[in-house]
């Protein structure tokens, strides 16, 4: 584990803004106070069969 | 979140209603697809309600549903002050190709294809649990128990969603909603709005599937025994009055209860607008085999008829054990597909075998396959006695010797049912005869 | 058997030919013949579909796996189709199927940014060939372009996005229906339709009326000047029997004979759009005679000489 990680964004569940979050933050919105983050769509590209 | 839910790709609104569903307002639920039917026999794989169905129609997205699971996780907090912890995917060792799927975080991420024995969490668990209040911990001290997909082998589901959120004790919790597509195959179960319930027999390519003049193939083929004995008259009346109304542009009632108010329209008056239409009064077509190009001997009763698909699939169902887990009481082999369980063969079946007098068969299924268990009898007193290694012979606790034991093999449920009775003072002595 | 072949010769004679529909007459053959016409229309055909895509961005109401099926279903012009090879036998590409030899590669982008909502449809989609473009259902273009807008892939709303990378390749129908080029395919065989005019004769004129009223298609016509029954379009006949129940409900069986020609059969083939229908044909019959150059000129056929008899010299030429 590297002293610095990179926060990961999350999105709220309600107002729907991106939150940075580091291990061990209270899940928590910081503009709304929603308690449930959602966790945004991989950014590696997805290959699918068209079948 | 919810922990199941099934949605059909492409829903469609019955062709035929009555003005009872429409009250309800049953037909904006999408709840089938309008399946063009042909009722004939064909193949020999629609026998005993089976269906036969068109592989084009699969193609093109008949009957698809979406399958979505949710799979829960909890980052535990324990009384001495330790705690689950989620770790950074380590890209490059011996694990990276089960944890592919894991973003930054240590959670799999949304979008990603998974398949089974991918890793959903890395997680690691603190080895001490309980005892004494630690303040913080090294790497050694934890475990690593990452939580694996344990979906169905061969298939790529994807996870559509994940969730982070916090439980009344405060504690972590992620919920991961896993999607899979699913297109109808042979097991998967479809029903009519008739109570006429069948299987996919067999999926057959749409060349070799009848064709009418018009150049209409069926979606789906249904086996015309199922009418007699069921006497479903509305799935007759359903095809005449999709027919018509497909032909003609208007939505049909089917009520059977004919009402001049005009909520309901009659078998003649649906026949008269098919013969308007070109079709024959009676909704059975002239229709040529895909096979050798000839036209049938006889004509064919087909139009649309909406049809559902069940969430009995075959993939949920599909099981097999060679050997496996075993209860820890009886020591007989588990029961059911989430525990890896075997089948039954129950007393009914038991009976057959008997019937057949199939004995051989029978001590193999109810103890050899089962819970065999190695017991030592004494001849004298008829207990159970035990084997003494050091001296490598079997002695009989009540009679103190070893000089009366036979060896011999009992299901492990009767030594237990032997030991229970044992414990409520009831003395199960065993007489023995020479085999 | 010497000299006399007994060998066939079909002829073909058009009816009526647009860009996506055609119709034929197929004469002096089998239905054997007929019938494996029209498989290979269905199945064999090659065409261009897409089969792979990539997604990057997919903010929409459809998730990843519906929208990639609805691409695979767009049809796309395929003239190029009998010329290309399989992805699978390309040898110039690096193993992944995607070189320009084999593949044809689509990208499409769109983001809603009004409120209004954004149609996503198979114009938006962008090839890297212009001979392998979704097809252009429009009429004439211009008039009615707001019903002429392409197939519709999704709809999105204010800050959805689509973003994506799709790959074509050529393929048959057999494999997926999205590589079929047939709408339908369909023949009828020709009917035979003869009146017994001296039974017809004994009709009075409301029953002559309603014997001909009694079909569901338009077959026959009452010819008030001449006051006879006339046959106006034999081909509408739908081999029902009706009009043969109601002669014989009026007493006279045996009024019409209708037969259905066993070597005659009328075709109507409608395409997707990928092919014209009349290059349908043509590639069919490109592709079953490929078929049977298999047979024929497989080394399995001298030997099979005892069970093809004189059949195998026959399809040697012989």
């Amino acid at each position: 584990m590297d002293p610095q990680p990179e926060p990961v964004y999350y999105i709220c569940g309600d107002c729907g803004m991106e939150i940075p979050l580091k291990p061990n933050d209270v899940i928590q919105c910081r503009e709304c106070g929603y308690r449930i983050l959602y966790k945004k769509r991989t950014r590696r590209i997805v290959q699918y069969e068209a079948r | 979140m919810d922990s199941l839910l099934y949605l059909l790709v492409y829903p469609q609104r019955p062709l035929l209603t009555t003005k009872t569903i429409e009250l309800v307002g049953y037909d904006k639920l999408g709840a089938g697809q309008n399946a063009t039917v042909a009722v004939m026999s064909y193949s020999g794989y629609d026998i005993e309600d089976a269906i036969v169905m068109n592989k084009a129609s699969l193609d093109r997205g008949f009957g698809r549903c979406i399958h979505m699971k949710r799979y829960c996780a909890v980052n535990q907090k324990y009384d001495n002050n330790t705690q689950d912890r989620i770790l950074r995917p380590n890209r490059d060792g011996t694990d990276s190709g089960p944890m592919r799927v894991l973003d930054d975080d240590g959670l799999a991420a949304p979008g990603e294809i998974i398949r089974r024995n991918d890793i959903l969490i890395n997680k690691q668990v603190p080895v001490v649990t309980r005892g004494q209040f630690k303040s913080a911990l090294n790497d050694s001290e934890f475990k690593s128990v990452p939580q694996r997909y344990d979906g169905p082998q061969g298939e790529s589901c994807v996870v559509d969603k994940v969730a982070l959120c916090s439980d009344k004790h405060n504690n972590l919790c992620f919920k991961f909603l896993i999607r899979h597509t699913r297109r109808p195959e042979v097991g998967d179960k479809f029903s009519s709005r008739h109570g006429q319930k069948g299987v996919c027999g067999t999926i057959v390519q749409q060349e070799d599937f009848p064709f009418s003049e018009r150049g209409i193939c069926p979606d789906l083929i249904m086996n015309p025994h199922g009418f007699p004995s069921r006497m479903t008259v509305g799935k007759m009346i359903e095809l005449l009055g999709g027919k018509a109304g497909v032909s003609c542009g208007r939505f049909h009632y089917g009520s059977a209860f004919g009402e001049p108010g005009g909520h309901a329209d009659k078998v003649e008056a649906i026949s008269e607008t098919l013969v308007r239409m070109g079709f024959s009064y009676d909704g059975k077509d002239f229709i040529y085999s895909g096979i050798t190009g000839c036209p049938l001997q006889a004509y064919i009763f087909m139009g649309p008829i909406y049809y559902q698909k069940l969430k009995h699939m075959v993939l949920d169902k599909m099981h097999a054990r060679g050997s496996g887990p075993r209860v820890s009481l009886t020591r007989q082999p588990t029961e059911g597909k989430a525990r890896n369980g075997g089948l039954r063969v129950g007393e009914m079946e038991r009976d057959c075998l008997i019937a057949y007098g199939a004995s051989m068969l029978l001590y193999e299924r109810l103890m050899i396959s089962s819970d065999p268990f190695e017991v030592q009898v004494c001849r004298v007193c008829g207990l159970l006695g035990y084997y003494n290694h050091k001296l490598k012979t079997g002695i009989c606790s009540s009679c103190k010797n070893g000089d009366n034991i036979s060896t011999m093999k009992l299901p492990y449920a009767c030594k237990l049912l032997i030991q229970e009775l044992q414990s409520m003072n009831i003395v199960p002595r065993l007489k023995l005869a020479e085999a | 058997m010497e000299g006399k072949s007994y060998q066939r010769v079909p002829r073909v004679k058009i009816r009526e030919m647009r860009d996506d529909y055609m119709k034929f007459e197929l004469r002096d053959t089998d239905a054997s013949v007929a019938n494996a016409l029209r498989r290979v229309m269905i199945a064999e055909v090659p065409t261009v579909a897409i089969d792979l895509v990539e997604i990057e961005i997919n903010s929409s109401v459809l998730n990843d796996e519906f929208i990639a099926h609805r691409l695979g279903l767009i049809p796309l012009t395929s003239d190029r189709a009998m010329s290309m090879r399989f992805s699978r036998d390309c040898d110039a590409c690096d193993g992944d199927g995607q070189c320009e030899f084999c593949s044809v590669e689509f990208h499409l982008r769109a983001k809603c940014h009004s409120d209004q909502t954004l149609d996503v449809t198979s114009k938006d989609l962008l090839s890297s060939d212009h001979t392998v473009v979704p097809v252009d259902f429009s009429d004439s273009a211009g008039m009615e372009s707001s019903e002429q807008k392409g197939i519709i892939i999704v709809k999105l709303r204010r800050g959805q996005e689509l973003r994506l990378r799709a790959i074509a390749r050529k393929g048959i129908g057999k494999d997926h229906a999205k590589w079929s080029p047939a709408a339908t395919v369909t023949f009828m065989y020709e009917p035979d339709i003869r009146i017994n005019e001296e039974l017809m004769d004994m009709l009075t004129l409301d029953e002559k009326k309603a014997w001909v009223e009694s079909s569901p298609t338009k077959v026959f016509d009452f010819d008030p000047k001449t006051e006879k029954v006339v046959v106006v379009d034999p081909e509408a006949y739908t081999y029902d029997d009706e009009v043969i129940k109601k002669a014989e409900a009026m007493g006279k069986p045996g009024l019409v004979d209708i037969i259905a020609k066993e070597d005659s059969f009328i075709f109507t083939v409608e395409s997707t759009g990928a092919v014209k229908a009349s290059q349908l044909l043509l590639n069919a019959i490109e592709v079953l005679k490929q078929k049977l150059d298999a047979v024929r000129l497989s080394e399995d056929t001298v030997e099979a000489d005892d069970q093809f008899g004189e059949l195998g010299a026959h399809m040697r030429g012989g």
